[in-house]
């Protein structure tokens, strides 16, 4: 084999490595006739991260937890909530009534700030769906009370975020937040079993 | 021509064999197969779904059941004297009926989610704190029901990252029991072989003030084990000061190096299976330097033996991370205490 043939192979070699290797990263896509797909956040089958990077993924992580911080300490006189909205976005409560645009975003932020050290929104189990125009996802959210005067420490309630993300000029921005509630525990009291 | 088409198949296969054999999980010698940053995301999300699963209840729980691979186990080390554990579809779907509830009820609350390679596929842990919040109809206060840590064996399937077996154990702070939770290894730098590699090699941007996905997963895996480091702090300290750079310091108390580190940590209530930091919203930023992040706090005493579970404290961390040869590490974190300035709302 010359050189040049040599090359030819390496190059080759290299595109089937990529190729494997990408197969190997993305293999956890579900085929479309896949028997068990993952329950999806829109109960459709999961398409994994089909039209996603790591970093589209991880930016809209970032965006989740900064959301948070925005909430509770009412930042930049309630701006930095409001910037974490895409230009038409929209936080609906569970009714689906919402608060749609800046000024009234900054406003809403306004009236729930906690204070700049405040810790009240705890947000996990943050699940994330491609969509053809962005993405989706959901997220737990237990409120916190701490360190409120002389009051025990207690949980003030909590339920599920859904959102729709959008991929703005400036980076991933919520199009749509709407706040669920929890409700209907099954548990009278303390006996179900932990799973 | 023909010897170099050969050569090409021989290499393509090859290439083949490397790139799958890391998913048999059925090999006794199972090679331990490089993670690459979609993968720690991608057993991150079935770890985040486990909870709507399990507490919707929602496709009759096969969507339960649906996130562990074909023989896969579930054990509650908690159920019964010497724990109990359900195998095979139907038995996992009938773990998450369960009773009637709601598709908005919330419970299985999961964080600090450490992942590793492993031979096979993946090992990780989680803490879960169980709540019971929406209970209004039954005139009762949201609580912390319980908690503890799952232990987990992730595989991947053709369908995805699966559970290959996943065991929860409540957290206690008295003796270990038997088994204890796996305990992992030290951080290690994810960019050292084997790590996950970046299939764009773009997305790995060297540019100061810019971090690669690899990065920001490596920064959540370095917070995600400081958790297990102070809670069960299996090593007198060590594993807890290694998360630090030499030169590190906390706030507060004001604990600067290693070894004043490992002191402090040694100091702090821990237990083989104890859950108290539950650590979430995370948020990184890119630095010159390095990095910096912070994320909330909140310290639950879970009730055990079947007392009510308190909330301990809480708050938010700020942190400044550099990054090593050895990896990521803190190089400086400070706690601010939850303070509300206004009245709640």
């Amino acid at each position: 084999m010359n050189v040049r043939s040599t090359r030819v192979v390496s190059i080759i070699g290299v595109g089937v490595l990529a190729l494997a290797w990408s197969a190997h990263a993305v293999s956890g896509q579900v085929d479309p006739t896949s028997p068990r797909p993952l329950a999806s956040v829109a109960g459709k089958p999961a398409a994994s991260f089909a039209g996603l990077t790591a970093l589209d993924y991880i930016e809209i992580k970032q965006l989740v937890s900064r959301y948070a911080y925005a909430v509770d300490t009412g930042a930049d006189n309630g701006n930095v909530y409001a910037s974490l909205f895409a230009p038409d976005g929209a936080f609906a409560d569970r009714t689906g009534r919402e608060t749609k645009g800046r000024e009234a975003l900054v406003a809403l932020a306004r009236r729930n700030t906690r204070g700049p050290q405040s810790a009240f929104h705890f947000i996990v189990n943050h699940v994330i769906e491609p969509t053809s125009d962005g993405a989706v996802g959901k997220e737990y959210l237990v409120q916190l009370r701490i360190g409120e005067g002389e009051k025990p420490n207690d949980i003030f309630g909590g339920g599920h975020y859904e959102d729709v993300y959008v991929k703005t000029p400036d980076g991933w921005r919520f199009k749509r937040r709407q706040f669920m509630p929890s409700e209907g525990s099954p548990r009278p009291r303390r006996e179900a079993e932990a799973r | 021509m023909k010897s170099m088409r050969i050569a090409i198949a021989t290499a393509a296969l090859s290439v083949l064999v490397v790139g799958f054999s890391g998913t048999s999980a059925q090999q006794p010698t199972s090679p331990t197969p490089v993670l690459t940053a979609l993968d720690y995301l991608e057993i991150e999300q079935l770890v985040y779904r486990y909870g709507y699963a399990l507490d919707t209840g929602a496709d009759n729980g096969f969507a339960y059941a649906d996130l562990y691979a074909d023989d896969a186990t579930f054990t509650g080390t908690n159920q019964g004297p010497s724990g109990r554990t359900y195998q095979g579809r139907e038995r996992l779907a009938a773990l998450a009926r369960g009773g009637k509830r709601s598709p908005n009820f919330m419970s299985h609350w999961v964080t600090n989610v450490v992942i590793e390679p492993a031979p096979g596929g993946a090992v990780g842990k989680t803490y879960v704190g169980i709540f019971d919040i929406g209970n209004g109809g039954n005139g009762a206060k949201s609580r912390v029901d319980h908690g503890g840590i799952y232990n987990d064996v992730y595989v991947k399937t053709p369908q995805g990252w699966r559970f290959k077996s996943r065991s929860f154990f409540e957290s206690t702070s008295g003796a270990p029991v038997q088994p204890p939770p796996a305990m992992l290894g030290t951080p290690r730098a994810l960019s050292a072989s084997p790590g996950p590699q970046s299939p764009n090699p773009e997305s790995r941007n060297p540019n100061p003030g810019r971090l690669a996905a690899e990065d920001y997963i490596e920064i959540q895996q370095l917070v995600a084990r400081y958790p297990y480091a102070l809670d069960q702090n299996p090593d007198e300290g060590l594993s807890y000061a290694n998360l630090f750079t030499p030169d590190a310091v906390f706030r507060q108390p004001r604990t600067e190096g290693r070894q004043n580190l490992a002191r402090m940590a040694s100091g702090a209530p821990h237990g083989a299976k104890y859950a108290r930091h539950f650590l979430a919203n995370h948020v990184i930023e890119a630095t010159p330097d390095g990095a910096v992040g912070k994320q909330y706090l909140v310290a639950v005493d879970i009730g055990e033996s079947a007392q009510p579970s308190s909330i301990f404290l809480g708050g938010h961390y700020e942190d400044v991370y550099a990054k090593t040869p050895e990896g990521w590490r803190f190089k400086t974190r400070t706690f601010i205490a939850s303070a509300t300035a206004t009245e709640a709302k």
